[in-house]
Formats: structure tokens, sequence, C-alpha cells
């Protein structure tokens, strides 16, 4: 089938090019103005609330590492745009038009991340109930900035945590999914930003709250509409969102560091700062290192292409999971579950696993399938 | 303690940086834990930098005056870079 581009594609990209011209003869400068402090103050508002970092990351590198950081971020940007123009129809028919996800996977989908929650929000009260002692040092980043410009009082937490736990609960239960998983999720993006409101901003969760975003949206599907598994769409876009994170960080590595991510010296150089007993070991194999560079990056930038060959699961999965446990074991960043390992859970047929296990035993299956 | 991301090309001198507080009691000098502060030490480290960086080490000195609930004479931040023989002295605070 022919791939008929429409004015109003052709139009985005457009905006998108104009976009892009404005930046390099424009706000390219700026870059090297805010670094030297030197630019507007609508600016400076800007850069502190999307990267607010940004004032002290810039004592670590040149403004070149900023200019590069903005052109690749202007560049991936038209990239996207342009994919989405050319190949954009023809892209969403093969993520979305598939069969792909059953009322039996919706159910362990929704067992799994609203029980698996209070594993990682039981000592949110503990943790808060410390930084209560510090709260002068709380400054709020993105959503935090419009609900909770200051720290809040601790009972009003406590009602805000015991609305979460209610919302969980009724969410795990599939009670008007809608409304109460997006409460939940409100409640613990929140709560999350109240932690990372106190400089130290990190990504442990996500993925996982992508999941918990998008997953409420299945409450808005019509049961009595369903004509095909394709219909599931919120599990679709849960896809694509935990796939495109990884792409990023991928085109992140290879944007920034370029051939330098390759060369055994930076990931010694990074295990050596961690200073875990296996990292300490890897250090000693320079083609180690090296080997575990390019894995890790194929990783991230290979893994959107199961959203095209479903098939690929069987490599991504379990590499993935192997992903997560060697970055925790090498830098000792996460515990033994991670959040990103959890959401893996939405790239599972647990209706064909449940088949398989219970239709006579697993290994009986696989020998009389050898037999036919 | 590691600053910035994986996808930034590695330059320990300046991502291998540790910040202690210090706190001086007549001659004795110590560190603090940063657990004592309610704080954990990547927290704390983010926190220090901060305020170094952006030139208010006195102002977060001065707040944690009033959080230690120890006899004091001074208290000081203290900054290691690279190696024990990078570290400096980058902030006091005495009442």
């Amino acid at each position: 089938m022919k791939n008929k581009i429409t004015s109003f594609q052709w139009g985005v990209l457009f905006m998108g090019l104009l976009g892009a011209l404005v930046y390099f003869f424009y706000f390219r400068s700026l870059v090297i103005q805010a670094y030297e402090n030197m630019g507007p103050e609508w600016l400076n508002k800007f850069i502190y609330t999307f990267y607010p970092r940004f004032f002290v990351e810039k004592h670590r590198f040149d403004p070149e590492f900023f200019l590069s950081k903005a052109d690749q971020m202007v560049l991936r940007i038209l990239v996207f745009l342009m994919i989405i123009t050319i190949w954009g129809q023809k892209i969403y028919d093969r993520i979305f038009n598939r069969k792909f996800t059953s009322e039996f996977n919706l159910n362990v989908f929704r067992w799994v991340i609203y029980l698996s929650a209070s594993l990682f929000y039981w000592d949110f009260l503990i943790e808060l109930n410390k930084l209560n002692q510090i709260k002068e040092f709380y400054q709020p980043i993105l959503f935090n900035k419009v609900f909770m410009t200051n720290f809040p009082s601790m009972n009003v937490l406590y009602i805000l945590f015991g609305l979460m736990v209610f919302a969980n609960i009724l969410a795990f239960l599939n009670r008007w999914l809608i409304v109460f998983g997006l409460i939940f999720a409100f409640c613990f993006v929140l709560l999350q930003g109240v932690f990372l409101s106190f400089h130290k901003i990190d990504h442990g969760f996500a993925t996982y709250i992508y999941c918990l975003l998008l997953f409420p949206l299945v409450g808005i599907i019509k049961k009595s509409t369903i004509q095909a598994s394709s219909d599931y769409w919120p599990i679709r876009l849960i896809w694509v969102a935990i796939t495109l994170s990884y792409l990023m960080s991928g085109l992140e590595k290879l944007t920034i560091s370029g051939w330098n991510w390759f060369q055994p010296s930076t990931l010694k150089g990074y295990l050596s700062l961690h200073n875990t007993t296996l990292g300490l070991f890897v250090i000693q194999y320079e083609w180690l290192c090296v080997l575990l560079s390019i894995g890790g990056l194929v990783f991230q930038l290979g893994f959107v292409s199961i959203l095209f060959r479903q098939k690929l699961l069987w490599f991504f999965v379990p590499a993935g999971i192997f992903f997560h446990f060697m970055t925790g074991q090498l830098f000792q960043i996460t515990g033994l579950l991670s959040p990103w390992q959890l959401v893996y859970v939405f790239f599972i047929d647990w209706e064909k696993a449940w088949e398989i296990i219970s239709n006579n035993g697993f290994l009986y299956k696989i020998t009389n399938t050898k037999k036919g | 303690m590691r600053f910035g991301m994986f996808a930034e090309p590695i330059k320990s001198n300046n991502q291998l940086e540790i910040f202690y507080l210090g706190i001086k009691k007549a001659e004795n000098v110590k560190m603090i834990k940063t657990d004592f502060l309610g704080l954990s030490e990547g927290q704390f480290n983010y926190l220090a930098r901060d305020y170094y960086y952006k030139g208010r080490t006195t102002q977060l000195l001065e707040t944690f005056w009033t959080k230690i609930p120890l006899q004091k004479d001074s208290l000081f931040l203290i900054k290691l870079l690279g190696n024990p023989s990078d570290t400096i002295i980058v902030g006091k605070y005495s009442i």
C-alpha cells in the first residue's frame, strides 16, 4: 500500500524545520549566554524549570558540552518528526493494528503493578518524616512546582499517602480503574516528586510511572465494543513508552559520548568510581569492558524493535532482565527487584504461558510438539 | 560518589567529588555522618554540591547549624576531589 503523506503531516514537518532554523540562528547563542550568566531572565526561568541542574553541572563541563547537548535535542526532535511524517502511518499500523493482549493478560498486569506498588511505597512515610527535618532545602521540581510549592505539612503528606493506598487497593480490585488508577498515579508521582526535590534527581521509577499513568486508560475501553485485541491500545502505548525510554538512553550515550563509549577506559572509569566487587573484577579485562559497553548499547538501541517484531521478545526480555541485574551488581544502584524489570510484565503473554503450564504440563507440551 | 549520567564522557577528576560536613569543638574536629542529618550520602552530596556551586555554602551551613543538636564552635564544609591531597575546606560557619 502506498504511503500517502497528508498536508497536515507536511505542515508539521515544515514547522519542525522552521523551529530548527530558529534554534540554530537565535536560541543556540542563548546556551552560551546562559552558561556565562548573561542570558535574559526568562531563559534562566526556563532552564530552572526543565533542567535545574544546569547551574551546577556547568561547573563540570565547558560550554561546548551543553551546546552539543542542545543541538542533539533539536536534531532528535527533527529526526523524530521526519520519521513520523514519512512513515507515521506505517509505524502506527505495525504497532497498533495487531494482536497483542487479552482480558486475561490485563488482569495479570493489573495485579502485578498494583500489588508490587506497595513494595515501593511502604517506607514513604518514614522517608518523608526524615525529609521533614530538613524541609528548608526543599526545591520543588516540575509537577511539584505546581502542586507543592513549599514542603507540605506532615498532615497533608499523611492524607496524600492514605489516599494513595486507598486508590491503590481499589485500582487493584478493578473498581473504577480509570479514576482510582489515575489518583494512585497522581499521588505516587507527587510523593516521588517530594523525594526528588532535594537536588538528587534520578530515574529509578521512570518506566514504572509511565505504566501507572497509562494503564488506567484501559478502564475507558468499553468491553462491549472490543472486536480485536488491538483495541487494548493503552497496553501498546506502554510498550511504546518503555521501548522509547531505552532508545533515548542509547541515543544519549551515542550522541554525547560518541566513540568514547566503546573505549574500555570509559566503563573502567565508571566501575572504579563505584568500586563494587564485580566491577573491580571486570576492570581487569579490557575486552570485557568493551563487550559490556557494546552489549549495553545494542540492547538499549535494539529494544524498540520488539514493537515491529514481537518474536524478538524472546531475546530482549531476558536480555533486559540481565541488563538491569548487571547494572545493579556493577554499580550498586538498584536492589534485586528494579521497577525497570518489573514493567517487563507487560511484555509477557501470561494467557499463553498459563495455557502451556496448565495443559498437562510444560514438558509434556514440548515433547508432544516435537513428536507432532 | 559519581555525579552525572552514564551518557557523559568520563572525567574522573570532576566526577569524583565528595563533600563532608565537619564539626569543630575546642580543638577537636570530626566529620558528621550523613545519616545523622537524616540524609543518605547521595542526598547530602547533591545538596552540598548544589549550594556550593551556587555560592550559597554559608546558607547551607547556617541551616545545618540549627539542625545539629551538638555543642560546637564551628561547622565546615569540606570538599574532597579525586584523592585525599585535594581536600579543601570550602565553607565555614560559626556564631
